[in-house]
């Protein structure tokens, strides 16, 4: 067959894999909001959360100096269409991303969760679609923006927060395994795992079974390392050496397809999940040997987080730093 | 877990995912944030492309990339973006660009020594320029001095 994939079918495909691994485990309904201890939505929020800070702080002058881009290259999507015909001010912008910033640590600690997590995701939202907003529609933040939209309006911070913290110290308890903590890990893993499935659907009707053949992900490393070479940014590390054997490309096109098509699997769990992180994970590096292209949230594992549980490390810690807390000093260590 | 509860979570839950599937029904080009087709690396394409870029050029001649953040902001897209704009403006957007990367080089010392800018539109194979160092024909949009460095 050449030309695009019909849509339909590779929909088809997709319904029956998700169908297929999540039958494996337990009805949907049943799986979906089958309880979670609250901690496990909490680390979800800890690690995305974390991820935003560093992300946006890291970012923070890059970010700004889109407020001295041209009003002529202002090309709004999104939101800031709907919102905006014109780009803000610098100031205006500049205020922007440090509101946006500060929200995100309160999103990371926990602090006033029910009324600030929905501001942050709100002015996330609307800072990332102002970035994207420049005749460039970049990929590398979506998952963020959706996984922190999931999180403000769960209760993601009843646990390990400074919202927790207040309510313990009130002498509430600690609330139990529940599934109104389970819904929003299931949401972003399912989030997660769309994403890379649309891409493969992408590819399947931009590019047909040409995609297969190779040539054309071989033609999307030179092109973009072509581009990177005139415009005076590094060109990747292992683009010159492939470049020269156009047969690997055939076997990378295929893995490309798997990884993407083959995500739904990762929500069955366990070792099968962990094999599709750790491959979908080498992909990314994969990009990045090839053309230079960071994602950082797949590349720092925590696109992944909803889909492992990612509490046990962060409760293992916390066990390990209470212990510690509270061993007796070794003799002759005191004060003399 | 009340049974308002459940409702109100599985309505969000079925909102995110339907969300995130809503562009399937766009164009596979018709790009969004954070809602997209997720279509990079997908549209075909061959190894020659056309791109306009800046290049700066010193008092002997000599010629190298204006690298992104002297375009627009470290990011190659973006730069790029920027550029292919300010050449479908015509020359108006062409000088105005030109002259705005021109004040940044001046301070860049990575650039230091450059006189002049020039906007050009290359094409090039890629192959034959990343593998054999073989340039394709250029044209040049415009250029223009850099401040401070006596361009004649």
């Amino acid at each position: 067959m050449t030309g695009p994939l019909p849509t339909g079918l590779a929909l088809g495909l997709l319904g029956a894999a998700i169908a297929v691994a999540i039958a494996a485990r337990r009805p949907l309904g049943r799986w979906w909001l089958a309880p979670l201890a609250p901690t496990r939505l909490a680390a979800l929020r800890l690690v995305v959360g974390t991820f935003a800070v560093g992300y946006l702080g890291g970012r923070f002058l890059h970010l700004v100096g889109y407020g001295a881009f041209a009003a002529a290259d202002f090309r709004p999507v999104g939101v800031v269409d709907l919102l905006l015909d014109r780009p803000l001010s610098s100031a205006a912008w500049t205020a922007l991303v440090v509101a946006t910033t500060i929200l995100a640590v309160a999103f990371a600690v926990g602090a006033w969760h029910r009324w600030l997590a929905p501001a942050f995701a709100a002015l996330l939202l609307f800072t990332l679609t102002y970035r994207n907003s420049f005749g460039m529609v970049f990929h590398t933040e979506n998952l963020l923006v959706l996984h922190v939209a999931i999180l403000a309006v769960s209760p993601a911070a009843d646990a390990w927060s400074v919202d927790a913290w207040r309510r313990l110290r009130r002498g509430r308890t600690p609330p139990a395994p529940d599934g109104r903590y389970a819904w929003a890990v299931r949401t972003a893993a399912v989030v997660t795992v769309s994403t890379y499935v649309l891409a493969g659907i992408a590819r399947l009707r931009l590019a047909g079974d040409a995609w297969l053949g190779g040539e054309q992900l071989r033609n999307q490393i030179a092109i973009d390392n072509l581009r990177k070479h005139v415009l005076g940014d590094r060109i990747a590390d292992l683009a010159v050496p492939l470049l020269e054997h156009p047969g690997a490309f055939t076997v990378l096109a295929l893995a490309t397809l798997v990884v993407e098509l083959g995500a739904p699997v990762a929500l069955v769990g366990g070792r099968v999940a962990g094999l599709w992180i750790a491959t979908a994970w080498g992909f990314h590096v994969g990009v990045v040997a090839l053309m230079n292209i960071w994602f950082p949230y797949p590349l720092a594992l925590v696109a992944y987080a909803p889909l492992v549980a990612c509490d046990r490390p962060i409760a293992w810690a916390l066990a390990r730093i209470r212990t510690s807390r509270a061993r007796p000093a070794p003799a002759g260590s005191g004060d003399p | 877990m009340t049974r308002a509860e459940r409702a109100l979570a599985l309505a969000a839950s079925i909102g995110f995912v339907l969300a995130v599937w809503w562009p399937v029904h766009r164009a596979p080009r018709d790009d969004g944030f954070p809602l997209s087709t997720y279509p990079m690396f997908a549209t075909p394409r061959a190894t020659t492309m056309s791109l306009d870029y800046a290049v700066a050029i010193d008092a002997a001649g000599g010629r190298r990339p204006v690298p992104p953040h002297d375009v627009a902001n470290g990011e190659v897209l973006a730069a790029s973006a920027v550029l292919r704009a300010a050449v479908g403006r015509g020359r108006a957007g062409i000088a105005e660009l030109c002259a705005r990367i021109a004040a940044r080089v001046a301070r860049d010392p990575a650039l230091a020594g450059t006189q002049t800018i020039a906007i050009v539109t290359g094409k090039h194979d890629a192959v034959d320029l990343l593998v054999r160092g073989v340039r394709g024909p250029e044209r040049e949009r415009g250029r223009c001095p850099v401040p401070g460095q006596g361009a004649p």
